[in-house]
This record gives structure tokens, sequence and C-alpha cells, in this order.
């Protein structure tokens, strides 16, 4: 689980004649999927299409951090089902219409066609890089999966991936942008019931170097920021007459859950030196760098006695044993300091 | 994005007046709601009504003050025939004196123009457009001859297709430049928004761009760009292939009665702005042209968000972000914050702010942010001078209509209240007529504008009276026509019985049953109730025309019921509008409304 560092902020729209705007994670029976909501974009905010009962519902706005929405499209002729993203294409956003099933690239309010692209079935949601378009799938409590399509080509690459262990909640995963790492074109997918997120290595194939995490239930709409290294979350206060979409801010930084035993290796031993060790873990065992881990032990001295966790989780420092007529043998203890 | 003005006309843009000042002859005040005020037949822009205002744009033009023209060009609401016009103004490009204005000569391309809308192409052209299910098509104006030309340019409709292969029906908005091969265009078959880009030459679609409302002029500018401008006055700029160059709000927005429009000043490199306002209470023309630069606004500065989380000793990196109310970010700009952590940050091309923090204390604290971004400038304060002069309101004190002034040859003072001139000598001429003859039969002046007044001596009989007044700059004025009833030649004799009857009598009701058509020979019965009589005999006369409004007497009668006082006449076969007048015994006079009767 991921740390929450702001809000949750209602979102509200900029213009004050506009009375609500509401995130739209739920298209229509019988239309495209039941992700394609929408996604973040860098120096811009978070697209989406919103919802019935909106000021202006079935029209795009971009929210802000501090949940000023702004509705920059009309509602085009073609029934836009949800909006995705298409980083290095020098475009912004990628909209589909299930009516007359064909993608556009679109560098909104400007629109321009991509396809048509046809893929077997209803991805979750798709992400047009590298001459790809990605998609996610997984509806149904089926493992989540991410499959390719050539592009412009239309040429299909199959199933890719699959996130083994997991079973994605009623829809299908959403799919966004987690930048180049090493090179590599990387991407979130995001199971938006339990809020699962989980690591793609689009280059290499295969499930992403970054740990298995959450952003928590309930969420109606994701993005990730590239920039900042933020992810941004849209859930619905129902609690609220009428309902109001509220927007939630998580740095990539696990909530620590759990920390483990200090270890002693070798065992420690009179006028010996050790390395004592603990790991601190979020609840879903993710790593967590950077934390401060205070050591004590019952005998003998510390290297240090407040040390940083490492990428993997790991706090380290070195133990020496006494030399004096001590008893043999010593007790740790590892607390983490905040 | 917001808007800095940096042009206001001097003058606005001027309805046409009277040539020569008010008409002197009656007849020419007889239809009185023509002249309401000194428009010329109360011209005022065709959008008023329905429409769009019009089109801007700048000519290479000397004139005393500078080398620029600014142009404006409306089709125009007129109460004469046909009731309609199309005019083009003329202003100074440095000063925006008003220069002149010429209307088209040719009506029958006047029609054409109604309803359609104007647009401008940076070569110097302007075009009209239409979509109703005649004109398709957009048509060059010969500004020389000031008619429509379809020998210097027609794009026909007809020629091009939807993105998606279909017919596009109409113009709902376009523009056009023939020397950069693109046409920009709104069908009728598009979304309210969407405006289609093609190659001109040989027909070919290249992309849609969308407002987020529906749109309300397209404008070209000299070097490549497309303002695209929507009703919710949204400002979009893109280049002449539809790539998105910025999209903002104008926060200058406002609800204009008359609609609006914009146009490019080539010269300055400015917007120009033609909004419409109402008239002013007088009458006058309020119309006035602006120009504005676009300038980067911030509308959005989000409170700063931990990038990491924050603990004691860890540097973590706050970020807010500064946005306009287009969402465009806005790089480049300063920052104090202060609280947690202090210093000066400046805005990446994204509009980000990157803040610095290391706590040094568990617990919460405050990060403040302030940004050195503009925001909207006021337009400086305009003088919106009282208009006066340019039409004066001349208003009749006395009651309107139905008023008995007595017997005949009294003198009968009237006021007339003059608002909207200048000061100085004011005069009056009052004009009354009774079967179409007349003339100034009263000539005053005075210096007080609030109150002119004329006295009158005149026979008994309906008679028609309205004033002209002029002020010392030969501005002039008229007031409404007013029917005025003189009665008989007996004094009228105070009521003696202490009732407040009798100033005013209420007649009701013609014609009995059976009279709407009666044949002819007829004789013809007027019946009515009459409220508010002295106690006494009651005079009824019946008076009916078929020459609006001079009516004649055609038969009278008399009667002490109230209740039924009936006449008796005959009508030859004619339609006829027939008016009943009352007297009662203390000489109180009450006019029936005029109703149509057929007689077969």
């Amino acid at each position: 689980m991921l740390s929450l560092v702001a809000g949750p902020t209602d979102i509200v729209p900029l213009d004050p004649l506009e009375a609500a705007v509401l995130v739209t994670t739920s298209p229509p029976p019988g239309a495209w999927g039941s992700g394609l909501s929408g996604f973040w974009e860098d120096g811009r905010g978070l697209w989406f299409v919103s919802d019935t009962g909106s000021t202006h519902a079935g029209e795009i706005y971009l929210v802000h951090l501090d949940g000023k929405a702004v509705r920059v499209g009309y509602r085009m002729t073609y029934s836009i089902r949800g909006l995705a993203q298409a980083p290095d294409e020098g475009l912004e956003v990628l909209a589909y219409d299930p009516g007359y099933d064909k993608w556009f690239k679109t560098h909104l309010p400007v629109m321009d066609e991509v396809g048509p692209i046809h893929t077997e079935g209803q991805p979750g949601d798709v992400v047009l890089a590298d001459r790809y378009l990605w998609c996610s799938w997984g509806p149904g409590g089926s493992s989540a999966s991410v499959s390719s399509y050539s592009y412009p080509t239309s040429h299909s690459n199959g199933v890719e991936h699959t996130f083994t262990g997991t079973a994605s909640g009623s829809g299908n995963p959403a799919l966004f942008d987690a930048g180049l790492v090493s090179g590599h074109r990387c991407l979130w997918c995001l199971d938006k019931g339990s809020g699962s997120l989980l690591h793609y290595d689009a280059t290499a194939r295969t499930e992403g170097p970054a740990a298995r995490t959450s952003l928590g239930s309930g969420v109606r709409l994701a993005g990730y920021s590239v920039k900042l290294g933020l992810f941004v979350a849209v859930r619905r206060d129902t609690t609220r007459t009428p309902n109001v979409d509220q927007l939630y801010v998580y740095a990539n930084e696990p909530v620590a859950a759990s920390i483990s035993a200090p270890s002693f290796s070798p065992a420690p031993a009179r006028g010996g030196s050790s390395l004592l060790s603990s790991r601190v873990l979020g609840t879903l065992a993710e790593p967590c760098a950077g934390r401060n881990v205070a050591f004590t032990v019952s005998s003998g001295s510390l290297e240090s006695s407040v040390t940083a966790t490492d990428s993997e989780g790991y706090a380290r420092t070195r133990w020496f044993g006494p030399t004096d007529g001590a008893p043999q043998g010593a007790t740790a203890t590892a607390t983490l300091t905040e | 994005m917001g808007l800095k003005r940096s042009f206001l006309a001097t003058s606005r843009v001027p309805y046409e007046r009277w040539p020569g000042g008010p008409p002197t002859s009656v007849w020419e005040a007889y239809n009185t709601y023509l002249i309401k005020t000194p428009r010329r037949y109360q011209e005022e822009p065709y959008s008023y009504s329905q429409g769009r205002l019009g089109v801007l744009w700048t000519r290479s033009e000397v004139t005393p003050w500078s080398t620029t023209t600014v142009n404006v060009l409306a089709a125009m609401n007129i109460v004469d025939w046909p009731g309609w016009a199309v005019t083009r103004w003329k202003f100074d490009g440095q000063l925006g004196r008003y220069l002149e204005r010429a209307n088209f000569s040719n009506m029958g391309n006047v029609a054409t123009a109604i309803g359609r809308g104007f647009s401008y192409e940076p070569s110097g052209w302007v075009w009209a457009f239409g979509s109703d299910y005649v004109l398709h098509d957009a048509v060059v104006l010969d500004e020389s001859t000031m008619s429509f030309d379809s020998s210097l340019g027609q794009i026909l409709s007809s020629d091009f297709l939807t993105r998606d292969g279909g017919a596009v029906g109409g113009f709902q908005d376009m523009a056009v430049d023939r020397a950069a091969d693109r046409l920009f265009a709104r069908w009728t078959m598009n979304n309210r928004g969407q405006v289609s880009i093609y190659r001109l030459s040989t027909k070919t679609w290249l992309a849609d761009i969308y407002a987020p409302n529906e749109t309300a002029g397209i404008v070209l500018t000299h070097d490549g760009f497309v303002y695209l401008l929507d009703v919710a006055d949204w400002i979009l700029c893109y280049d002449f292939d539809g790539s998105l160059y910025n999209a903002f709000k104008n926060p200058r927005r406002e609800n204009f009665p008359g609609g609006f429009c914009y146009g490019w000043d080539k010269f300055y490199k400015r917007l120009l702005f033609l909004g419409g306002v109402a008239n002013a209470t007088d009458g006058a023309s309020r119309l006035r042209i602006r120009a504005y630069y676009p300038v980067p606004e911030a509308a959005i500065l989000t409170p700063p968000i931990p990038r990491d989380v924050p603990r004691v000793g860890r540097s973590v990196v706050f970020v807010s972000h500064l946005a306009g109310e287009g969402a465009e970010p806005l790089g480049g700009r300063p920052a104090v914050y202060t609280g947690a952590a202090s210093g000066v940050a400046v805005s990446d091309s994204g509009g980000d702010y990157e803040l610095p923090v290391t706590p040094s204390a568990a617990g919460g604290a405050t990060l403040s942010l302030s940004s050195d971004a503009p925001v909207t400038v006021p337009d400086p304060a305009e003088a919106d001078e009282v208009i006066q002069g340019e039409t004066l309101i001349a208003d009749w004190i006395v009651p309107q209509n139905m008023q008995n002034f007595g017997p005949g040859g009294a003198v009968i003072p009237f006021t007339v209240r003059v608002s909207g001139a200048v000061a100085g000598a004011l005069t009056m001429n009052v004009y009354p007529f009774t079967t179409g003859g007349g003339g100034s039969d009263f000539t005053g002046s005075g210096s007080n504008p609030a109150d002119l007044e004329a006295t009158l001596s005149l026979i008994p009989a309906k008679w028609w009276l309205f004033a002209t007044v002029t002020d010392s700059l030969g501005h002039h004025g008229y007031s409404q026509r007013i029917a005025v009833y003189v009665g008989g030649a007996s004094p009228d004799p105070p009521d003696t019985d202490g009732s407040a009857h009798g100033d005013f009598l209420v007649a009701w009701a013609l014609p009995v049953p059976g009279a709407a058509e009666p044949a002819q020979p007829s004789t013809f019965i007027a019946q009515l109730t009459v409220t508010g009589a002295a106690p006494g005999v009651l005079q009824l006369t019946v008076n009916a025309t078929f020459v609006n409004p001079v009516l004649s007497p055609v038969f009278s009668g008399s009667g002490s019921d109230p209740q039924n006082l009936s006449v008796a006449g005959g009508l030859h076969p004619q339609s006829w509008l027939v008016t009943a007048i009352v007297h009662d015994a203390g000489g109180n006079m009450g006019q029936t409304n005029t109703i149509a009767i057929s007689v077969s």
C-alpha cells in the first residue's frame, strides 16, 4: 500500500458556471470495456470523461492536484467511452468510439484517427507507445495480462505476459505509462477494484522490477506522473448527496507494515564481528527503502546505532562482540524510528 | 491565458441619423414608430435579434491620424422596408476615430446576407456564407461596390466531404485563406464545436478540430494561425494544419446581448473585438471596438504536495503546479515560498515548482507559496460618457390618450421633458394635426432641458400631437405621438356632486352581436358600456374609417343608460375601423378601443 501524501480533495469545476463534475469509470452497457477512463499527463493533469450527472456530461476534463477541474474538450461526434495515453507519439490522448469501432489519436481538441485498430475483445485500457498499442486484460477474476498490437499495422502480437497470482476485480485493469526504466518502456497495470498495482516491462515483456503494491480499494480512476513520481487516484464519496469524486495523491513509497527481527551473520561471538540486519516491508511485502532503523544490543557495540534501509528494505549495521568477561551471546532489537 | 487590452476606439460605431435634422412635415412623422429616436428607422445590428454581429478587419489606408483603418461590417435591422441593410464602418487604426460608413446599395444581395455570417480572408477579402436550405455556399464581397460577386470568389459546399465521406450540408462557420490553400469550415453536418480543415485546391480533408462549445467565429491571422472562438468565450489557437498551440478562456467574458465578433489586426498583431451592448437609454449605439493581446495568465496554483513522505531530517521535494484557465502550464514564473522552508523557485516548462524541504521536527508544518504570475488586469476605466446630443428624448408629461382638454379655443398647456441635450438653448416645435394636414402651431425655446412648455389653442376635435426638440448643437429628438381630445364649445362645468368621476370615461366593447359582418345596406348598432360617467345624458359618437387612423363621424346618438348605450348607422361594404367616443353631462370624454368590422 502506497503512502498517501495529499487528499482526499473534492474535485470541483474551475468554472463556477459548471456546478458538478463526476468521473466516468463505468461506460454504458455494451460499451467498450470497463476502463478507458483517463490518465495523468505531466504538465497538464488528470484527463477523464465526465459522468452522467455532471454539468457537462460526456465531455473531457483535466483535473489538477488541488482538485480543480477544467473542461477542455467538447463532446466529439464520436461517442467517446474513455481516454488513454500515447506518451511518445507527440500526442496527448487516445480515445475510443465503440459505435464506429475506431481508435483516435488526439491532441485535444484536435482529433485525428489512429486506426482503425481492432482488438479481439474489450481491453481494460490501452497505451500507445513505441509503435505498439498495449492492452490490459483480466476481467471476472482472471489473472491480469498484457497484450499488444503493432501500430499502425494492427498486427496482433498476442498475450505477452500474465501476472501470475493475481485475480482482477470486476473490471479490466487500467494501464498507464510508467516511463523508461534503464531504457525499457514500463507500464503500470492497476486493478481498480482491489487497488493492486503491477509493474510491467513492455520492452522485456516481463513483470517489471518494481514490487507489487496497492493504491487501496475503491479506485475509480488513477494515473501516474512519471515526472513527479506520484500516483493520483479518484474515489467517490457516496456518503454525500450528490456524490462527490475526490482526489488522492500517493507517493511511490509503500507504507511500512512490518519490521523483521534483527539477525546476526555470522552468529555473534565474543571478540567477533557480525553483520546485524533487519528488513522493513509493506503490507504486500513491498520493500520499504530509506526508512531509519535503530538497533540496540545487550552486549557488544555497534558501528552505527541508526541506519537507513536500502532499496530492498534492509537496514544493516556491524556488531562487534565484547572482549571482556561479558556473557557469551547478545540480544539485538531493531526499531523503525519514523 | 488572458487578454490584455491594447486598444479602445475613440468613437463608437454610430447608427445612422436623419440627414439634415428632423422632418418638418407632419407626414414624415406620421408613423412615429419609425422614428422613435433619431436613429433612422430604428437601426441597430441584426444580431440583436438573431445571427452574428459581423466581421472586423484592418486595412492599410492613410487617415488624418495614422496609416491603417479598422473596418466593421454588419447586417443591420431597420424598420423601414425591406427591414435590413448591410453596413460597413471605418475607423482610424491608431485612435479609433470614426471615419465613414457605407451601405450596400444592391438590395437583392443584401437580402442574401441576412442570416449569414461574414468572414475575413487574410489576403483582404470579405466572405459571406450561409447555411439555410438555399444558401450553402460562401461568396466574396466586393468592397468597392458593396455587393456580393461570385466571380471574385466562391466556395461550393457541395465540393467537400466530411471526414467520413458524407455530405457536409452548408456552412455554419468558415474561414478561408486561398494563398495558404486552406479552408476551415464548420458544416451543418459537423458537431457544434467541430471545424474541418481542408486543402482548398484539392478539397482534401486534413483534420478536424474541436472547440469546447459551439463555434462563434474563425479568425485567421496573416502569419498562419487560427483563432477559433466559441460561444462560451474559449479562444483556441492552432496552426493551419490543426495543431493546437494554446487554449484559453477570455476572462473578460460577459453577456453580450447582440453577440460578439473577433478579428485580426495584422499591423499590430492583436485580436480585434466587438461585443454587442444594449443601446443607450436614448437609443444611441454603445458599440465600441476593442483590441487585445493574448497574455499568459494564472488561474490555478496548486498547494504544495510532497513527492515523498516527509520525515525528520529527510530532504523532501514538494511540488506545486501553475496553470492558466485553459489548463495550460505556465513556465518561467518565479514564486516565493515560506514556512517549513523558504526560498525562491521558478516554474519549469511544465508549470511545476520544486520546493526542497527538510523537516527538523516531527509534527505538522506549513508551506506557503506565492507565485508572481500575472492575473487579469482590469481594463482601464472606460469613460462611458453621457451620449448626450445624439438623441434627445422628449416625453410628454401630460397623460397620453383619452384626455379631455375642455372646450375648444382654450389655452391648453403642454409640457415636454427633454433629456440628453447639451447645455444651452433648446427649441421645441409642436405639431398638431387631425386629418393629415398640420404644421408647426407652436415654436418655443428655453434653456431648461428638464421641461419645455408650450400652449396651444385647438378647436374641438381629436388631435394628434407630437413635438420635436433641438439643442444648441443641432441634435434632435422626438416625442411620441399622443392623442388629445378637445371637448365641445361649452366650458367644462365642474362636477357638482363632489364625486371623482368624469375625468376619464372608460368605454368598452363594440360591436353588438351580429355586427361582425353585417349585410349591406345595414343598420349598424353600436352598443357599449360606459363607466365613470357623471349622472345625466350621455352623448355617443361613432367614428368609422377605412384609412387608419383618421376617423370620421358616421353617426351619433345619446342615452342615459351607461350600461346599454347604443346608436345606429349605416356602413357601406368595406372593412371598417370603428371607434366610439362618449361624452357625459359634465363634458368629460372617453373612447373605446378601435375594432375592425367587415361589411359585406
